[in-house]
């Protein structure tokens, strides 16, 4: 059972975009870290345990000719082995800053080519794995970029192609060490997942159809893809095989974002129709297959839900932020 | 009119449905100027290029042309009288969002968990409680130049059918206010009655109180027709005033009173706060 705790103040209210909460925990210093993007803005604040708001900044895309501010598409904290980022993607390029978003180490202009004005160009879905952060873009492609222990000498060292229509999220997880090991998988608009292997070179593994559908937000989890998608389904497949194992019929409107507690399987799933749930995860001792079970509701009042993270590994608290809404909720268990 | 907007695109159910939502403006002109085989043509044509140029756009393209609109509309919280009164808006100004009702069309009602094998076989089935109260789509709007759109937002939200979904939790509180409201006497009724009593003379003439005391006669359905009326009228018919001093006539008061003396009630008289109350009361009983 969760409870609401006290919900920590925005100055500016959270734009209606998938994925629009990031968490990164620093446990050293009993502190969290939020970063929510409002439009042409994105608000970063460090908050106690308590839900008091310590620090607060305000990031802002890179200006470009146009006459108004580009729109903020992400940020999100990428853990990498020896320093932690700050990405921010916009519809001008990628912004990397040091984890407290005081210092712009990196900016990636997106070279939109001769593609046509009516199109959309933006840059959207992060994800680190080892020391590459991998970014998405509106043409399918995926950048991947190398990433020093430290000093802003960072450099793009492969774009994956693999999907057609523009990326919507990407998710990984550390590699087991085994070989022919999936640790990152990458979403679209159509829905098609495509996993990889990472590496000094990156390796398409499988490819998982979409049904025509946009799959906003992506998980993985010892091996297992979780995807949520437009239609309120979340469907957790077989990462090395592409198998589906589970079909979840989850929510009534579009799932908005997902969101893994890593040491307990325990999967959040967000969705515009203003609820929160809670999954557990496990594999089924005989037959090896990934179970699901329900494990807790949470409505969210007349809120289109757009961001929900776990705040701890161990899946006993989640922020939530909504459209149009100046806070972000949190709830803990009980 | 922005916050009407805002409402559309924020409780579209799918974002492919803001054409369904621009569908069903074009049905409302086309009814408007239905007599007008011309215009009707451009409407039409209007029709013709949205579809050539939004049809085919994917799913992903239409929620990333939902999300730039919400962004456009966020941070905007007017409250409209219409929609408060409906309640699809709360006094925050936030609308309300429905956890009931039909889900959108290509999506199955929440509950159900499968499990498959390794082949592809259905192996587990479990249901779970979502929270929600919904039910199937019943078929997906037109996006044909006629047809039937399903979806009510985008239609005239002053009509009586009105387009707002009735399956919100406080459904029923609805209805029961709704009720008591047609119980509540009618502010305009008793005016009238009583002017009618002061006409009688069995009421005496206050001086006018408020902005806009007792009630105004219309000729026409109205206060824009009426004054679209008094400014097309010919310079020719001027204005004749016709006064009746209805109250002074001291002999048509007598016959009056005679009649009121008719109406005479039974029962322990009621404390009423006004003679119009009375009249009212005494008609019940009638």
């Amino acid at each position: 059972m969760f409870r609401r705790e006290r919900s920590i103040p925005l100055r500016c209210s959270a734009a209606a975009l998938c994925n629009n909460l990031s968490v990164l925990q620093v446990p050293s210093r009993n502190l969290t870290h939020f970063g929510v993007v409002h439009g042409p803005s994105a608000q970063l604040l460090s908050a106690a345990p308590e839900g008091v708001p310590l620090a607060q900044r305000q990031l802002h895309a890179k200006e470009g000719a146009g006459v108004s501010p580009p729109l903020i598409t992400q940020v999100h904290w990428c853990v990498l082995p020896f320093r932690v980022l700050l990405v921010l993607t916009s519809h001008r390029g990628i912004q990397m800053y040091e984890s407290d978003g005081s210092v712009m180490v990196y900016w990636h202009a997106l070279d939109s080519g001769d593609v046509s004005p009516v199109q959309a160009v933006f840059a959207r879905g992060i994800a680190s794995s080892g020391h590459f952060i991998c970014v998405g873009t509106w043409s399918g492609r995926v950048l991947v970029f190398d990433i020093p222990a430290k000093g802003p000498n960072i450099v793009l060292s492969e774009e994956l192609a693999g999907h057609q229509t523009s990326v919507t999220d990407i998710a990984t997880e550390p590699a087991q060490g085994q070989d022919c090991m999936a640790d990152m998988v990458t979403a679209d608009d159509s829905g098609l997942l495509c996993v990889w292997r990472s590496g000094p070179e990156f390796k398409l593994m499988t490819q998982i159809p979409g049904f025509g559908v946009p799959c906003p937000s992506v998980q993985l989890w010892h091996g297992t893809v979780a995807a949520g998608y437009g239609d309120g389904q979340v469907r957790l497949y077989e990462a090395s095989t592409g198998t589906l194992h589970v079909q979840i019929s989850a929510h009534a409107r579009a799932i908005c974002a997902l969101d893994l507690a890593p040491e307990v399987g325990k999967l959040l799933s967000a969705a515009e129709d203003t609820f929160v749930h809670i999954w557990k995860l496990s594999r089924s001792p005989k037959s090896g297959h990934t179970e699901v079970e329900h494990c807790h509701a949470e409505c969210v009042p007349d809120t289109q839900v757009c961001g929900a993270r776990f705040c701890d590994p161990a899946g006993s608290s989640f922020a939530v932020t909504g459209y149009d809404l100046a806070e972000i909720l949190r709830f803990s268990s009980v | 009119m922005t916050m009407a907007f805002k409402y559309q695109i924020l409780l579209c159910p799918r974002p492919k449905d803001v054409l369904l939502i621009t569908f069903n403006h074009l049905d409302a002109i086309k009814g408007f100027i239905q007599d007008s085989p011309a215009i009707l043509h451009q409407v039409e044509e209007t029709f013709r290029q949205l579809t050539e140029i939004y049809g085919a756009l994917s799913a992903g393209e239409f929620q990333l042309i939902r999300q730039t609109l919400l962004i456009f509309f966020q941070d905007l919280h007017i409250r409209v009288s219409i929609f408060l009164k409906d309640r699809v808006q709360n006094s925050n100004g936030r609308f309300v969002l429905p956890v009931s009702g039909p889900v959108p069309w290509g999506t199955e009602v929440p509950g159900l968990i499968r499990m498959f094998n390794d082949r592809g076989k259905e192996v587990k089935k479990i249901e779970f409680k979502h929270g929600g109260h919904y039910v199937t789509a019943p078929k997906e709007g037109s996006f044909e130049l006629y047809g039937d759109r399903v979806l009510k937002l985008g239609t005239n939200m002053y009509s009586m059918n009105r387009p707002v979904e009735t399956h919100m939790s406080g459904a029923s509180k609805n209805l029961a206010s709704r009720t008591q409201e047609s119980i509540a006497p009618n502010p305009l009724a008793k005016e009238e009655l009583n002017f009618l009593a002061r006409l009688m003379g069995g009421m005496e003439i206050k001086k006018p109180s408020g902005p806009e005391p007792g009630f105004r006669l219309n000729l026409f359905t109205t206060d824009e027709e009426e004054e679209h009326a008094a400014l097309t009228r010919p310079e020719e018919l001027s204005y004749e005033v016709l006064n009746i001093q209805a109250t002074q006539d001291q002999q048509r008061n007598e016959e009056l009173a005679r009649i009121m003396g008719e109406f005479e009630v039974m029962d322990q008289p009621r404390q009423s706060a006004s003679k119009g109350d009375d009249l009212l009361a005494m008609m019940d009983e009638l």
